[in-house]
């Protein structure tokens, strides 16, 4: 098995290390609570050394019902008050209703993957892509999160906070980096099997930039691309069932859209760098570096068919 | 004059007696208090010998969850390490968990009840030997039954939350989650037997003048507890009858495609989950309250004030339970009303 790979899916996410109006207040807040309980643990332990060695006056005073009342209630009841009001106010932004014109993106959560559509004004997915989100920076974009089988949780730690995935509903969140790079994610609800394998990347462009990408997503396959001999080994073993390529007749949906595999930045759901050699062996043997995934492993290929396949699917960009 | 029980408190009367003893009075208590000999323990119903062992099988589980943590914390020391397979990882943070919930934090201090309880109030035992004898074997068995599937490789998988529908019939098919929902359920079952022993225990089997505002503190705290335990835990008994009913009869109460809900199960367990981190916590509580001023020669300071702390918490603690399922996308008036609600809570305690 492959270590994470931290330089190209920026995994495994740094959780204190906001980068985004929707994760700064939540990383301000954990840094107050923090602070507040240090404070609160200080006085009773400087009040424990008291108690244990402290001047006999000086004891008989914390002996007495009246610092029940005060250091019991009085402080606590002040100090609680104080954050619990801090704190409703820092976060309201983060649950504020999504404003109309605000980009759209429903990501599913899958077992062990997550299904990505970019909607258009009308709410119509318009794009299919997986276990990649593009945004452009600067600006919030929604997300309408729902589940295809069990409870899964959408947790990008430096751009947002964690909002579940539960079948049956569709909670919404919003994110917005503030630069240019690759934030990663990970399933934060324990879904059974591998779990802890479901990784994710969002990658956040320049507008410009993001206009770029959202045209080249927008394109079928190149004409030629069909012709090479790895989609012929697609073909024949079958992997249309489950993937869908764009331009082609390959239109199965039980797995990840693979139009654009070549250009993500990740496989297997954010925990394989994505090159030519990790294509072939996730395609031998997924099962080996994801066990339990509900792809089927492919011993019977044989390395040339392998380096076909993988050739063809890393030219889809 | 008698009672309606035909119970004639003219005989307290009687005590303390002055009169000469009876012969053979001696050797007759002697033998009907002495402890069991060879294998008659198994038999023991008083409190002195249920309390012990009922101790030593929650300190027994403590220290198997314990091996178990030790593998998982093996496992996780390098990244992408090989020691544990995925499946019997998985199972294995399963079964720690809910041992270390259901089958050491709880009974460990109903245990601690038990034994001490009793002798606190001034009384010679609890007022249902049998029934406190019933609920430990019970929880002995089925706990070392429920410990065994993961040599099998049965053990439940769904995480010790066990969130449906990870845990329908649809994506855990195998009876590794039935043994979850009936074992934990009869378990809870054992849980409340004990409660209601420990309450009428120390309402109805205090010494004569000892009225409740000088009832030992640790007293007061199990009272607490054992009331919680029984608000609390019907609805866990519930909740893991509705999923046993839809895992075995196909009754959709959490599959959201037949127009269940998956929260409802979230609600249910923790509307009993978070209570049970206070009853946990209150006969913790009261026992340092007992400990510390007897270590340190003082009356307790402030005891009406920490009755009343215990009190306010095992109530509040009713409250709280969505903290939980922040993450579930509550509306926002929920989540403030129960963030506030736990910081009521942390004030009490
Ligand atoms: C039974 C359905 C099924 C078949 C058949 C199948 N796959 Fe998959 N495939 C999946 C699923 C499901 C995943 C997602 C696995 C995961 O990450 O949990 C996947 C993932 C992949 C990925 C990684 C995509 C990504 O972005 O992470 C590639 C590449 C891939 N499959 C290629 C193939 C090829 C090539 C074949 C044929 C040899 C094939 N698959 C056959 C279901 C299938
Ligand atoms: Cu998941």
């Amino acid at each position: 098995m492959t270590a994470p790979t931290p330089g190209t899916s920026g995994w495994p996410p740094p959780a204190l290390d906001p980068a985004g109006p929707f994760a700064g207040p939540l990383n301000v807040l954990a840094w107050v609570l923090f602070a507040m309980a240090a404070a609160v643990l200080v006085i009773v332990l400087v009040a424990l050394g008291v108690a244990l060695f402290g001047p006999r006056r000086w004891r008989a005073r914390l002996g007495g019902e009246r610092l029940i009342w005060i250091g019991g209630l009085a402080f606590p009841v002040v100090v609680l008050s104080a954050l619990l009001i801090y704190g409703l106010g820092l976060t309201s932004r983060l649950t504020e209703e999504p404003a109309a014109g605000e980009m759209r993106v429903r990501v599913t959560g899958e077992m062990w993957w997550w299904r990505v559509a970019y909607l258009d004004a009308h709410g119509r997915e318009a794009l299919q892509d997986a276990n990649e989100l593009h945004i452009p920076v600067g600006r919030p974009v929604v997300l309408e999160l729902d589940s295809a089988d069990v409870i899964h949780s959408f947790w990008v730690p430096r751009l947002s906070g964690k909002v579940d995935m539960i079948p049956g509903r569709r909670n919404l969140m919003r994110i917005q980096a503030d630069a240019p790079g690759v934030y990663g994610g990970q399933c934060a609800e324990y879904c059974g099997g591998p779990h802890a394998l479901m990784g994710f990347v969002v990658v956040a462009h320049e507008p410009a930039a993001f206009e770029v990408w959202r045209a080249r997503q927008a394109a079928p396959a190149p004409a030629a691309a069909t012709s090479h001999p790895g989609a012929a080994v697609f073909d024949r073993a079958g992997c249309g069932a489950c993937h869908t390529v764009a331009g082609t007749a390959f239109n199965g949906l039980a797995g990840p859209d693979l139009s654009h595999v070549g250009s993500r930045r990740t496989l297997g759901a954010g925990i394989l760098p994505n090159n030519q050699g990790t294509l072939a062996g996730w395609i031998a043997d997924s099962q080996s570096i994801k066990p339990g995934n509900r792809m089927p492993a492919y011993p019977v290929l044989t390395g040339q068919e392998l380096r076909d396949v993988s050739a063809w699917l890393e030219s889809l960009e | 004059m008698k009672g309606e029980t035909g119970f004639d408190p003219g005989l307290y009367e009687r005590f303390p007696t002055k009169g000469p003893r009876p012969k053979g009075e001696l050797e007759a208590l002697e033998q009907v208090w002495c402890g069991p000999k060879g294998w008659q323990w198994i038999t023991a119903i008083n409190n002195n010998f249920i309390g012990v062992y009922y101790v030593g099988a929650a300190m027994l589980f403590f220290v198997l969850a314990g091996v178990l943590a030790l593998l998982m914390r093996t496992q996780l020391a390098l990244p992408m390490n090989g020691f544990l397979p995925q499946e019997t990882y998985n199972q294995m943070f399963t079964v720690h968990g809910t041992v270390m919930m259901f089958l050491f934090a709880v009974p460990a201090v109903e245990a601690l009840g038990v034994l001490l309880l009793p002798q606190m109030v001034g009384a010679r035992d609890l007022p249902f030997p049998r029934l406190s004898a019933y609920a430990f074997w019970a929880y002995l068995i089925g706990g070392l039954a429920f410990f065994c599937s993961i040599f099998f490789g049965l053990a439940p998988n769904g995480g010790w939350f066990m969130y449906p529908p990870l845990t329908s019939t649809t994506y855990s098919p195998g009876i590794n989650a039935d043994f979850w929902l009936l074992g934990i359920g009869f378990i809870e079952i054992s849980a409340i037997a004990g409660a209601i022993e420990i309450i009428v225990g120390v309402l109805r089997n205090r010494a004569p003048g000892m009225t409740l505002d000088k009832l030992p503190i640790f007293a007061w705290a199990m009272l607490i507890f054992a009331c919680m335990i029984i608000i609390a835990f019907p609805s866990i008994i519930l909740s893991t009858l509705l999923l046993e009913v839809e895992r075995a009869l196909g009754w959709p109460f959490f599959d959201a495609l037949k127009g269940g809900d998956p929260l409802l199960w979230q609600h249910l367990f923790w509307f009993f989950g978070h209570p049970e981190v206070y009853i946990i916590f209150l006969p913790a509580a009261g026992a340092m309250s007992t400990i510390i001023p007897a270590m340190a020669r003082t009356r307790l300071v402030g005891y009406r004030l920490v009755v009343l702390a215990m009190l306010a918490t095992g109530f509040i603690s009713f409250g709280v339970w969505a903290h939980h399922m922040f993450t579930t996308g509550m509306p926002t008036i929920s989540t403030s009303f129960f963030s506030a609600a736990s910081m009521a809570v942390s004030l009490l305690t």
